[in-house]
């Protein structure tokens, strides 16, 4: 291919030449320096992940409910039909209230 | 290529772009400075990408070139008066030049673009053309009457010069 050195021509590359020269006393402006955002986005990402964290943390906290490990029975003394005390027994896997039927005794004797 | 190798590049290129940008924007510095700024904007945001199809100056010199035509294009025509211009405190070394840089402006657009990349920037035809986007034979065709134009354009300058 064909470039300016092949393609003597001492008219033009004088005046290139010296065109060349006197735009070396040209003021070239400073490449642009990037400002790196790492350090930023790391400290944006801990703080997203920390903030996240005590969030879960905290909702978790609100959210605990006591569940029964196993199955529980509930015995109770109820009165039949005829009047006569019989024990009833039921199974049960959550409890929100249970209230012993024979509470009473303890407060009221 | 990573960002970081890409930068690097650019950074080692810096000073032909700018000429080039330059050239470009009609012998404009500031003008200049403003179009490099946004072709690194465009090169850093993954705008304009470099594929390794041609050579990093290549590619570089094409993207300048772009935006400093679209930067004209967009550049609202000012109305303005001309600065006045202090001839007598102008320096030799200026006027020289200004001379030079006057002389390639009076040629046409293509044919200055094709003179600046073969003469002054070294590259090859075929690399002219790719920057100008243009197939070989046209930027042959501009070359060849660049130079004609060119030289008459000298010559008539220094027979002016010798008649004084």
């Amino acid at each position: 291919m064909k470039t300016a050195n092949e393609l003597k021509d001492p008219v033009l590359e004088d005046f290139f030449a010296a065109y060349k020269r006197h735009d070396g006393h040209l003021p070239i402006p400073e490449f642009p320096k990037r400002h790196k955002k790492t350090k930023k986005r790391v400290l944006a990402i801990l703080g997203i992940a920390a903030s996240l964290a005590v969030g879960v943390f905290y909702f978790q906290k609100g959210e605990e409910e006591i569940s029964l490990e196993r199955d529980v029975l509930v015995i109770s003394l109820e009165k039949n039909e005829n009047q006569d005390p019989t024990i009833v027994v039921t199974a049960t896997t959550s409890m929100d209230i249970w209230e012993s039927p024979t509470s009473s005794l303890l407060t009221e004797f | 290529m990573t960002r970081d190798q890409l930068e690097a590049l650019v950074k080692y290129l810096h000073k032909d772009a700018f000429l080039w940008a330059r050239q470009c924007c009609g012998f404009d510095g500031e003008m200049a400075r403003d179009v490099l700024q946004h072709v690194y904007l465009k090169i850093l945001e993954g705008k304009a990408t470099f594929h390794q199809q041609s050579a990093a100056k290549t590619w570089l010199f094409a993207v300048i070139r772009y935006t400093s035509l679209e930067w004209i294009r967009k550049k609202p025509v000012e109305n303005s008066l001309p600065e006045i211009i202090e001839i007598e405190d102008q320096i030799p070394e200026q006027e020289e030049r200004i001379s030079h840089e006057a002389l390639i402006q009076l040629l046409p657009a293509r044919q200055k673009e094709v003179l600046l990349l073969v003469f002054y920037h070294g590259l090859t035809l075929e690399k002219a053309a790719g920057i100008m986007q243009v197939s070989l034979g046209t930027a042959r065709t501009h070359y060849d009457r660049g130079k004609k134009n060119l030289k008459c354009l000298i010559i008539n300058q220094r027979e002016h010069e010798d008649s004084k």
